[in-house]
Protein backbone atom coordinates (compact mmCIF):
# COMPACT_ATOMS: atom_id res chain seq x y z
CA UNK A 1 0.00 0.00 0.00
CA UNK A 2 1.74 3.59 -1.08
CA UNK A 3 1.96 6.15 1.28
CA UNK A 4 0.67 9.16 -0.49
CA UNK A 5 2.94 11.99 -0.44
CA UNK A 6 2.64 15.29 -1.55
CA UNK A 7 3.73 16.65 1.74
CA UNK A 8 0.38 15.35 3.72
CA UNK A 9 0.67 15.11 7.50
CA UNK A 10 -1.58 13.42 9.84
CA UNK A 11 -1.88 17.32 11.26
CA UNK A 12 -3.35 18.49 8.06
CA UNK A 13 -5.87 15.92 8.62
CA UNK A 14 -6.70 16.16 12.25
CA UNK A 15 -6.78 19.86 11.26
CA UNK A 16 -9.45 19.08 8.52
CA UNK A 17 -11.73 17.31 11.20
CA UNK A 18 -11.20 20.38 13.27
CA UNK A 19 -13.04 22.66 10.61
CA UNK A 20 -15.23 20.31 9.67
CA UNK A 21 -16.99 20.42 13.16
CA UNK A 22 -15.13 20.84 16.30
CA UNK A 23 -16.64 17.80 17.78
CA UNK A 24 -15.28 14.57 16.54
CA UNK A 25 -17.34 12.27 16.12
CA UNK A 26 -19.04 14.79 14.19
CA UNK A 27 -16.56 15.43 12.15
CA UNK A 28 -15.89 12.06 11.39
CA UNK A 29 -19.27 11.70 9.60
CA UNK A 30 -18.75 15.14 8.06
CA UNK A 31 -15.92 13.59 6.77
CA UNK A 32 -17.60 10.67 5.69
CA UNK A 33 -20.64 12.93 3.95
CA UNK A 34 -17.96 14.52 1.90
CA UNK A 35 -16.55 11.94 0.63
CA UNK A 36 -19.30 10.56 -0.63
CA UNK A 37 -20.35 13.54 -2.22
CA UNK A 38 -16.87 13.53 -4.11
CA UNK A 39 -17.11 9.56 -5.02
CA UNK A 40 -20.45 10.37 -6.86
CA UNK A 41 -18.96 13.69 -8.28
CA UNK A 42 -16.07 11.96 -9.88
CA UNK A 43 -18.25 8.70 -10.63
CA UNK A 44 -20.94 11.15 -12.57
CA UNK A 45 -18.55 13.08 -14.03
CA UNK A 46 -17.25 10.04 -15.98
CA UNK A 47 -13.75 9.48 -13.87
CA UNK A 48 -12.31 6.38 -14.45
CA UNK A 49 -10.48 6.28 -11.22
CA UNK A 50 -12.90 7.84 -8.61
CA UNK A 51 -11.60 6.89 -5.54
CA UNK A 52 -8.26 7.71 -6.12
CA UNK A 53 -9.39 11.36 -7.35
CA UNK A 54 -11.57 11.57 -4.24
CA UNK A 55 -8.17 10.88 -2.03
CA UNK A 56 -6.08 13.05 -4.32
CA UNK A 57 -8.67 16.23 -3.61
CA UNK A 58 -8.83 15.25 -0.47
CA UNK A 59 -4.89 14.76 0.01
CA UNK A 60 -4.67 18.41 -1.75
CA UNK A 61 -6.90 19.81 0.68
CA UNK A 62 -5.54 18.80 3.88
CA UNK A 63 -1.47 19.97 2.78
CA UNK A 64 -3.65 22.87 1.75
CA UNK A 65 -4.95 23.12 5.25
CA UNK A 66 -1.06 22.38 6.85
CA UNK A 67 0.49 24.93 4.85
CA UNK A 68 -1.69 27.33 6.79
CA UNK A 69 -4.55 27.75 4.30
CA UNK A 70 -8.03 28.45 5.61
CA UNK A 71 -11.37 27.11 4.62
CA UNK A 72 -13.02 30.41 4.25
CA UNK A 73 -16.16 29.13 2.58
CA UNK A 74 -18.66 29.29 4.91
CA UNK A 75 -19.86 25.29 3.52
CA UNK A 76 -16.46 23.65 3.26
CA UNK A 77 -18.90 21.81 0.85
CA UNK A 78 -18.10 24.43 -1.72
CA UNK A 79 -14.83 24.54 -1.04
CA UNK A 80 -13.97 20.75 -2.01
CA UNK A 81 -16.08 21.49 -4.86
CA UNK A 82 -13.47 23.72 -6.18
CA UNK A 83 -10.84 21.60 -5.24
CA UNK A 84 -12.20 18.58 -6.75
CA UNK A 85 -12.93 20.51 -10.47
CA UNK A 86 -9.64 21.18 -10.73
CA UNK A 87 -8.74 17.91 -9.90
CA UNK A 88 -11.36 16.59 -12.33
CA UNK A 89 -9.51 18.67 -15.33
CA UNK A 90 -6.45 17.77 -14.28
CA UNK A 91 -7.11 14.37 -14.73
CA UNK A 92 -8.83 14.57 -17.74
CA UNK A 93 -5.53 16.47 -19.27
CA UNK A 94 -3.03 13.34 -17.87
CA UNK A 95 -5.81 10.84 -19.27
CA UNK A 96 -7.84 11.97 -22.44
CA UNK A 97 -10.83 9.25 -22.21
CA UNK A 98 -10.96 6.83 -24.88
CA UNK A 99 -13.65 6.79 -27.10
CA UNK A 100 -16.27 3.80 -26.00
CA UNK A 101 -15.77 0.43 -28.12
CA UNK A 102 -17.09 -2.92 -28.08
CA UNK A 103 -13.77 -3.62 -26.75
CA UNK A 104 -14.28 -2.08 -23.79
CA UNK A 105 -17.35 -3.31 -23.04
CA UNK A 106 -16.11 -6.66 -22.93
CA UNK A 107 -13.55 -6.20 -20.91
CA UNK A 108 -15.80 -6.16 -18.19
CA UNK A 109 -17.62 -9.60 -19.23
CA UNK A 110 -15.56 -12.91 -18.10
CA UNK A 111 -16.46 -16.13 -19.64
CA UNK A 112 -16.93 -18.85 -16.80
CA UNK A 113 -14.46 -22.09 -16.43
CA UNK A 114 -16.17 -25.04 -17.29
CA UNK A 115 -18.04 -26.54 -14.55
CA UNK A 116 -17.87 -22.84 -12.68
CA UNK A 117 -20.97 -20.60 -11.86
CA UNK A 118 -21.26 -18.05 -13.80
CA UNK A 119 -20.34 -14.72 -11.92
CA UNK A 120 -24.50 -13.83 -12.56
CA UNK A 121 -25.18 -17.09 -11.16
CA UNK A 122 -23.32 -16.16 -8.20
CA UNK A 123 -24.16 -12.56 -8.25
CA UNK A 124 -27.74 -13.85 -8.10
CA UNK A 125 -26.75 -16.14 -5.16
CA UNK A 126 -25.28 -14.04 -3.21
CA UNK A 127 -28.18 -11.98 -3.67
CA UNK A 128 -30.57 -14.54 -2.27
CA UNK A 129 -28.47 -15.20 0.54
CA UNK A 130 -28.28 -11.17 1.01
CA UNK A 131 -31.98 -11.42 1.13
CA UNK A 132 -32.44 -13.98 3.71
CA UNK A 133 -30.41 -12.43 5.80
CA UNK A 134 -32.79 -9.21 6.00
CA UNK A 135 -36.19 -9.60 8.22
CA UNK A 136 -38.70 -11.51 6.16
CA UNK A 137 -41.06 -8.58 5.98
CA UNK A 138 -38.49 -6.31 4.60
CA UNK A 139 -37.36 -8.85 2.28
CA UNK A 140 -41.22 -9.03 0.73
CA UNK A 141 -41.20 -5.41 0.71
CA UNK A 142 -37.85 -4.55 -1.17
CA UNK A 143 -38.84 -7.47 -3.91
CA UNK A 144 -42.33 -6.19 -4.01
CA UNK A 145 -41.01 -2.73 -4.20
CA UNK A 146 -38.75 -3.58 -7.37
CA UNK A 147 -41.06 -6.38 -8.75
CA UNK A 148 -42.74 -5.48 -12.42
CA UNK A 149 -46.26 -6.64 -13.03
CA UNK A 150 -49.04 -6.17 -10.58
CA UNK A 151 -50.31 -2.46 -11.47
CA UNK A 152 -48.90 0.39 -12.48
CA UNK A 153 -45.35 0.52 -10.27
CA UNK A 154 -45.76 4.58 -9.44
CA UNK A 155 -49.55 3.48 -8.29
CA UNK A 156 -48.46 0.08 -6.13
CA UNK A 157 -45.12 2.06 -4.51
CA UNK A 158 -47.83 4.92 -3.77
CA UNK A 159 -49.93 2.05 -1.93
CA UNK A 160 -46.85 1.04 -0.09
CA UNK A 161 -46.08 4.21 1.09
CA UNK A 162 -49.69 4.59 2.11
CA UNK A 163 -49.72 1.51 4.12
CA UNK A 164 -46.60 2.22 6.05
CA UNK A 165 -47.86 5.52 7.02
CA UNK A 166 -45.03 7.40 5.13
CA UNK A 167 -44.72 9.61 1.79
CA UNK A 168 -43.59 8.15 -1.51
CA UNK A 169 -40.38 10.38 -0.76
CA UNK A 170 -39.56 8.69 1.81
CA UNK A 171 -40.60 5.32 1.22
CA UNK A 172 -37.72 5.89 -1.89
CA UNK A 173 -35.07 6.90 0.29
CA UNK A 174 -35.29 4.34 2.65
CA UNK A 175 -35.39 1.48 0.03
CA UNK A 176 -32.30 2.97 -1.61
CA UNK A 177 -30.06 3.00 1.76
CA UNK A 178 -31.60 -0.71 1.89
CA UNK A 179 -30.67 -1.62 -1.83
CA UNK A 180 -27.14 0.30 -0.79
CA UNK A 181 -26.27 -2.03 1.63
CA UNK A 182 -27.52 -5.31 -0.58
CA UNK A 183 -25.41 -3.82 -3.34
CA UNK A 184 -22.43 -3.84 -0.38
CA UNK A 185 -23.48 -6.97 0.71
CA UNK A 186 -23.60 -8.93 -2.46
CA UNK A 187 -20.01 -7.26 -3.72
CA UNK A 188 -18.36 -8.43 -0.45
CA UNK A 189 -20.19 -11.84 -1.03
CA UNK A 190 -18.53 -12.17 -4.62
CA UNK A 191 -15.30 -11.80 -3.48
CA UNK A 192 -15.21 -13.87 -0.81
CA UNK A 193 -14.27 -17.84 -1.33
CA UNK A 194 -17.28 -19.55 -2.96
CA UNK A 195 -17.68 -21.51 -0.24
CA UNK A 196 -18.20 -18.59 2.60
CA UNK A 197 -21.40 -16.86 2.69
CA UNK A 198 -21.97 -13.10 2.34
CA UNK A 199 -21.09 -11.02 5.72
CA UNK A 200 -20.67 -7.15 6.45
CA UNK A 201 -23.49 -5.28 8.34
CA UNK A 202 -26.41 -7.18 7.09
CA UNK A 203 -25.46 -10.68 9.58
CA UNK A 204 -25.26 -10.55 13.25
CA UNK A 205 -22.87 -9.60 15.29
CA UNK A 206 -18.99 -10.21 14.87
CA UNK A 207 -16.51 -11.52 17.56
CA UNK A 208 -14.65 -14.38 18.80
CA UNK A 209 -16.95 -17.84 18.34
CA UNK B 1 -31.45 15.07 -13.07
CA UNK B 2 -31.18 11.90 -15.85
CA UNK B 3 -29.42 14.38 -18.11
CA UNK B 4 -26.71 14.91 -15.69
CA UNK B 5 -26.41 11.55 -14.79
CA UNK B 6 -26.15 10.81 -18.70
CA UNK B 7 -23.24 13.31 -19.17
CA UNK B 8 -25.89 15.42 -21.40
CA UNK B 9 -26.17 18.67 -19.31
CA UNK B 10 -24.60 21.80 -20.57
CA UNK B 11 -21.81 22.78 -18.07
CA UNK B 12 -23.03 25.81 -16.34
CA UNK B 13 -25.95 23.81 -15.20
CA UNK B 14 -23.81 20.65 -14.33
CA UNK B 15 -21.80 23.32 -12.47
CA UNK B 16 -24.45 24.61 -10.57
CA UNK B 17 -26.21 21.29 -9.48
CA UNK B 18 -22.45 20.05 -8.55
CA UNK B 19 -22.45 23.50 -5.94
CA UNK B 20 -25.72 22.21 -4.66
CA UNK B 21 -24.80 18.68 -3.88
CA UNK B 22 -21.47 19.77 -2.55
CA UNK B 23 -23.25 22.44 0.12
CA UNK B 24 -25.48 19.47 1.27
CA UNK B 25 -28.96 20.16 -0.42
CA UNK B 26 -31.43 17.37 -0.78
CA UNK B 27 -29.92 17.48 -4.64
CA UNK B 28 -27.88 14.64 -3.30
CA UNK B 29 -30.08 12.64 -2.14
CA UNK B 30 -32.84 13.12 -5.37
CA UNK B 31 -29.84 12.30 -7.74
CA UNK B 32 -29.24 8.95 -5.93
CA UNK B 33 -32.44 8.44 -6.38
CA UNK B 34 -32.66 9.53 -10.02
CA UNK B 35 -29.64 7.18 -10.37
CA UNK B 36 -31.37 3.81 -9.45
CA UNK B 37 -34.58 5.34 -11.69
CA UNK B 38 -32.01 5.35 -14.41
CA UNK B 39 -30.73 1.89 -14.07
CA UNK B 40 -33.76 0.36 -13.49
CA UNK B 41 -34.77 1.78 -16.53
CA UNK B 42 -31.62 0.62 -18.21
CA UNK B 43 -32.32 -2.86 -17.17
CA UNK B 44 -36.08 -3.11 -17.91
CA UNK B 45 -35.72 -1.81 -21.67
CA UNK B 46 -37.32 1.53 -20.79
CA UNK B 47 -34.87 4.20 -21.97
CA UNK B 48 -35.16 5.49 -25.90
CA UNK B 49 -32.20 5.02 -27.85
CA UNK B 50 -30.40 8.14 -27.18
CA UNK B 51 -30.91 7.49 -23.80
CA UNK B 52 -29.79 3.88 -23.99
CA UNK B 53 -26.47 4.94 -26.27
CA UNK B 54 -25.42 7.49 -23.45
CA UNK B 55 -26.63 5.23 -20.56
CA UNK B 56 -24.09 2.60 -21.96
CA UNK B 57 -20.96 5.24 -22.40
CA UNK B 58 -21.23 6.63 -18.88
CA UNK B 59 -22.40 3.67 -17.06
CA UNK B 60 -20.35 0.38 -18.56
CA UNK B 61 -17.18 1.89 -19.11
CA UNK B 62 -16.48 1.92 -15.31
CA UNK B 63 -16.31 -1.07 -13.72
CA UNK B 64 -18.36 0.13 -10.76
CA UNK B 65 -20.98 1.34 -12.24
CA UNK B 66 -21.41 -1.65 -13.99
CA UNK B 67 -21.64 -3.20 -11.21
CA UNK B 68 -24.55 -1.67 -9.86
CA UNK B 69 -26.15 -2.46 -13.49
CA UNK B 70 -25.10 -6.02 -12.74
CA UNK B 71 -26.58 -5.95 -9.19
CA UNK B 72 -30.23 -4.37 -10.55
CA UNK B 73 -30.39 -7.12 -13.19
CA UNK B 74 -30.33 -9.89 -10.55
CA UNK B 75 -32.55 -7.70 -8.28
CA UNK B 76 -35.07 -7.68 -11.09
CA UNK B 77 -34.65 -10.98 -11.95
CA UNK B 78 -35.29 -12.10 -7.95
CA UNK B 79 -38.32 -9.52 -7.72
CA UNK B 80 -39.86 -11.68 -10.43
CA UNK B 81 -38.70 -14.93 -9.23
CA UNK B 82 -40.65 -13.91 -5.85
CA UNK B 83 -43.60 -12.44 -7.68
CA UNK B 84 -44.12 -16.00 -9.34
CA UNK B 85 -43.22 -18.14 -6.42
CA UNK B 86 -45.50 -15.72 -3.82
CA UNK B 87 -48.96 -15.22 -5.65
CA UNK B 88 -50.51 -18.62 -6.12
CA UNK B 89 -53.79 -18.46 -8.72
CA UNK B 90 -56.88 -17.87 -6.99
CA UNK B 91 -55.65 -15.98 -4.44
CA UNK B 92 -58.15 -13.56 -2.63
CA UNK B 93 -57.98 -10.44 -2.85
CA UNK B 94 -54.77 -8.10 -2.93
CA UNK B 95 -54.30 -6.49 0.24
CA UNK B 96 -54.92 -2.81 -1.01
CA UNK B 97 -57.35 -4.03 -2.88
CA UNK B 98 -59.06 -4.89 -0.02
CA UNK B 99 -59.19 -2.15 1.84
CA UNK B 100 -59.99 0.13 -1.24
CA UNK B 101 -63.30 -2.63 -1.41
CA UNK B 102 -64.06 -2.16 1.68
CA UNK B 103 -63.78 1.23 1.68
CA UNK B 104 -66.09 1.25 -1.90
CA UNK B 105 -68.84 -1.00 -0.21
CA UNK B 106 -69.11 0.85 3.33
CA UNK B 107 -69.35 4.01 0.99
CA UNK B 108 -71.85 3.28 -1.40
CA UNK B 109 -73.60 0.73 0.93
CA UNK B 110 -75.33 -0.68 -1.88
CA UNK B 111 -75.99 -4.44 -2.20
CA UNK B 112 -77.97 -6.29 -5.07
CA UNK B 113 -81.30 -5.62 -5.06
CA UNK B 114 -83.26 -9.34 -5.13
CA UNK B 115 -87.01 -10.77 -4.22
CA UNK B 116 -87.62 -10.28 -0.99
CA UNK B 117 -86.74 -14.35 -0.13
CA UNK B 118 -83.22 -14.36 -1.13
CA UNK B 119 -82.50 -10.71 0.40
CA UNK B 120 -82.48 -12.31 3.80
CA UNK B 121 -79.42 -15.16 2.54
CA UNK B 122 -77.83 -12.38 0.43
CA UNK B 123 -77.57 -10.36 3.40
CA UNK B 124 -76.16 -12.83 5.50
CA UNK B 125 -73.46 -13.64 3.00
CA UNK B 126 -72.64 -10.44 3.00
CA UNK B 127 -72.34 -9.33 6.24
CA UNK B 128 -70.11 -12.50 6.60
CA UNK B 129 -67.60 -11.09 3.97
CA UNK B 130 -67.33 -8.45 5.33
CA UNK B 131 -66.44 -9.58 8.33
CA UNK B 132 -63.49 -11.36 6.89
CA UNK B 133 -62.79 -8.14 4.86
CA UNK B 134 -62.82 -5.83 8.28
CA UNK B 135 -60.18 -8.59 9.84
CA UNK B 136 -58.01 -8.48 7.08
CA UNK B 137 -57.88 -4.48 7.15
CA UNK B 138 -56.94 -5.06 10.43
CA UNK B 139 -53.97 -7.23 10.24
CA UNK B 140 -52.99 -5.07 6.92
CA UNK B 141 -52.74 -2.16 9.46
CA UNK B 142 -50.56 -4.50 12.23
CA UNK B 143 -48.17 -6.12 9.13
CA UNK B 144 -47.84 -2.03 8.22
CA UNK B 145 -47.04 -0.54 11.22
CA UNK B 146 -44.57 -3.90 11.68
CA UNK B 147 -43.10 -3.34 7.95
CA UNK B 148 -42.69 0.52 8.93
CA UNK B 149 -40.52 -0.68 11.80
CA UNK B 150 -38.79 -3.29 10.44
CA UNK B 151 -37.68 -1.17 7.47
CA UNK B 152 -36.64 1.81 9.62
CA UNK B 153 -34.45 -0.74 11.65
CA UNK B 154 -32.99 -2.43 8.18
CA UNK B 155 -32.56 1.08 5.92
CA UNK B 156 -30.69 3.31 9.46
CA UNK B 157 -29.06 5.78 7.23
CA UNK B 158 -25.69 6.63 7.52
CA UNK B 159 -26.20 7.88 11.16
CA UNK B 160 -26.59 4.37 12.36
CA UNK B 161 -23.17 3.81 11.88
CA UNK B 162 -20.57 5.53 13.54
CA UNK B 163 -17.42 6.27 13.31
CA UNK B 164 -14.91 6.61 15.58
CA UNK B 165 -10.98 7.81 14.54
CA UNK B 166 -8.86 6.63 17.37
CA UNK B 167 -5.44 7.48 18.76
CA UNK B 168 -2.42 5.08 19.78
CA UNK B 169 -2.10 4.62 23.38
CA UNK B 170 1.52 7.09 24.21
CA UNK B 171 1.69 5.00 27.55
CA UNK B 172 -1.03 2.59 29.06
CA UNK B 173 -3.69 3.39 31.26
CA UNK B 174 -7.05 4.42 31.83
CA UNK B 175 -5.67 8.37 31.57
CA UNK B 176 -4.99 7.76 27.94
CA UNK B 177 -8.63 6.49 27.08
CA UNK B 178 -10.41 8.71 24.50
CA UNK B 179 -14.12 9.25 25.79
CA UNK B 180 -16.61 8.55 23.25
CA UNK B 181 -20.16 8.39 23.28
CA UNK B 182 -22.47 6.11 21.57
CA UNK B 183 -25.88 8.05 20.45
CA UNK B 184 -29.08 6.14 20.63
CA UNK B 185 -29.67 4.52 17.56
CA UNK B 186 -26.22 3.60 16.89
CA UNK B 187 -26.47 -0.24 15.33
CA UNK B 188 -22.41 -0.06 14.30
CA UNK B 189 -18.80 1.38 15.10
CA UNK B 190 -16.57 2.01 12.01
CA UNK B 191 -13.13 2.08 14.17
CA UNK B 192 -10.47 3.78 12.17
CA UNK B 193 -7.49 2.91 13.85
CA UNK B 194 -4.23 5.06 11.92
CA UNK B 195 -1.05 3.37 11.46
CA UNK B 196 2.14 4.74 11.58
CA UNK B 197 2.97 3.58 8.06
CA UNK B 198 1.58 1.88 5.26
CA UNK B 199 2.26 -2.52 5.04
CA UNK B 200 0.71 -5.21 3.68
CA UNK B 201 -0.46 -8.20 5.56
CA UNK B 202 -3.49 -9.40 6.92
CA UNK B 203 -4.35 -7.69 10.66
CA UNK B 204 -6.76 -8.42 13.36
CA UNK B 205 -8.68 -5.97 16.01
CA UNK B 206 -9.62 -7.37 18.93
CA UNK B 207 -11.74 -5.14 21.75
CA UNK B 208 -10.89 -5.78 25.52
CA UNK B 209 -11.29 -5.37 28.87
CA UNK B 210 -8.89 -3.60 31.28
CA UNK B 211 -8.70 -7.36 32.66
CA UNK B 212 -8.40 -9.24 29.02
CA UNK B 213 -11.47 -10.17 28.30
CA UNK B 214 -12.27 -10.17 24.60
CA UNK B 215 -15.69 -8.49 23.79
CA UNK B 216 -15.76 -8.28 19.93
CA UNK B 217 -12.97 -9.17 17.28
CA UNK B 218 -12.64 -8.94 13.53
CA UNK B 219 -10.24 -10.08 11.22
CA UNK B 220 -8.80 -10.77 8.29
CA UNK B 221 -8.32 -6.97 7.81
CA UNK B 222 -6.03 -5.01 5.29
CA UNK B 223 -4.74 -1.48 5.42
CA UNK B 224 -6.50 1.12 3.42
CA UNK B 225 -5.32 4.62 2.64
CA UNK B 226 -7.49 7.89 3.16
CA UNK B 227 -6.31 11.04 2.97
CA UNK B 228 -2.70 10.45 3.17
CA UNK B 229 -3.32 8.27 6.14
CA UNK B 230 -2.84 4.26 6.17
CA UNK B 231 -5.30 2.88 8.95
CA UNK B 232 -7.08 -0.14 9.71
CA UNK B 233 -11.09 -0.15 9.60
CA UNK B 234 -13.08 -2.48 11.81
CA UNK B 235 -16.82 -2.11 11.91
CA UNK B 236 -17.70 -3.57 15.61
CA UNK B 237 -21.77 -3.95 16.54
CA UNK B 238 -22.30 -1.07 18.91
CA UNK B 239 -23.60 -3.61 21.21
CA UNK B 240 -20.50 -5.07 22.33
CA UNK B 241 -20.01 -1.74 23.92
CA UNK B 242 -21.10 -1.15 27.10
CA UNK B 243 -20.26 2.16 28.86
CA UNK B 244 -16.62 1.13 30.27
CA UNK B 245 -13.20 1.40 29.38
CA UNK B 246 -11.88 -0.85 26.49
CA UNK B 247 -8.40 -1.56 24.43
CA UNK B 248 -8.74 -1.65 20.98
CA UNK B 249 -5.24 -3.85 20.05
CA UNK B 250 -3.87 -3.96 16.49
CA UNK B 251 -2.33 -7.34 15.58
CA UNK B 252 -0.85 -8.50 12.21
CA UNK B 253 -0.16 -11.93 11.03
CA UNK B 254 0.14 -14.24 13.58
CA UNK B 255 -0.47 -11.80 16.97
CA UNK B 256 1.86 -9.69 16.57
CA UNK B 257 0.71 -6.40 17.98
CA UNK B 258 1.21 -3.74 16.35
CA UNK B 259 0.00 -0.84 18.32
CA UNK B 260 -2.92 -0.28 21.25
CA UNK B 261 -5.53 2.99 21.08
CA UNK B 262 -7.93 2.72 24.30
CA UNK B 263 -11.13 4.02 24.63
CA UNK B 264 -13.90 5.05 27.42
CA UNK B 265 -17.23 4.20 25.95
CA UNK B 266 -19.76 6.71 27.92
CA UNK B 267 -23.34 6.94 27.68
CA UNK B 268 -24.38 8.84 24.98
CA UNK B 269 -26.68 12.34 24.83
Amino acid sequence: MELRGRGLTREGFEALLQRLDPDRDRAGEAYEALRRRMLKFFEWRGASRPEELTDETIDRVCSRIAAGEEIRAEDPGRYFHGVARNVLRESWKREPEAPLNEERLARGLTSPLEGQPSLDERRSGCLQSCLDALPPETARLLLDYYRESGGTKIGRRRDLAAVLGIGPVALRLRLHRLRGRLEACVRHCLERPETEGPSGPLEGEGGRP
Amino acid sequence: MRSYLLGALPPDEAEKLEEAYFEGTPVFEELLLAEDDLIDAYVAGRLSSDEHRAFEAAFLSAPRRRERVDFARALRRAASSWETAARPPGARLAPLAAAAAIAAVLAAGAWAVRRQSDLGADLSRTRAELQALQSDVRGLQERGARLAQELSMAARPVAGVVTWILSPALSRGPSAARSLSLPPGAEWVRLRLPLERAGDGVFEVEIQTPEGRVVTSQRGLTAATSAGVPAIEAMVPARALATGTYVALLRRGKGEEVASFPLRVVAGP
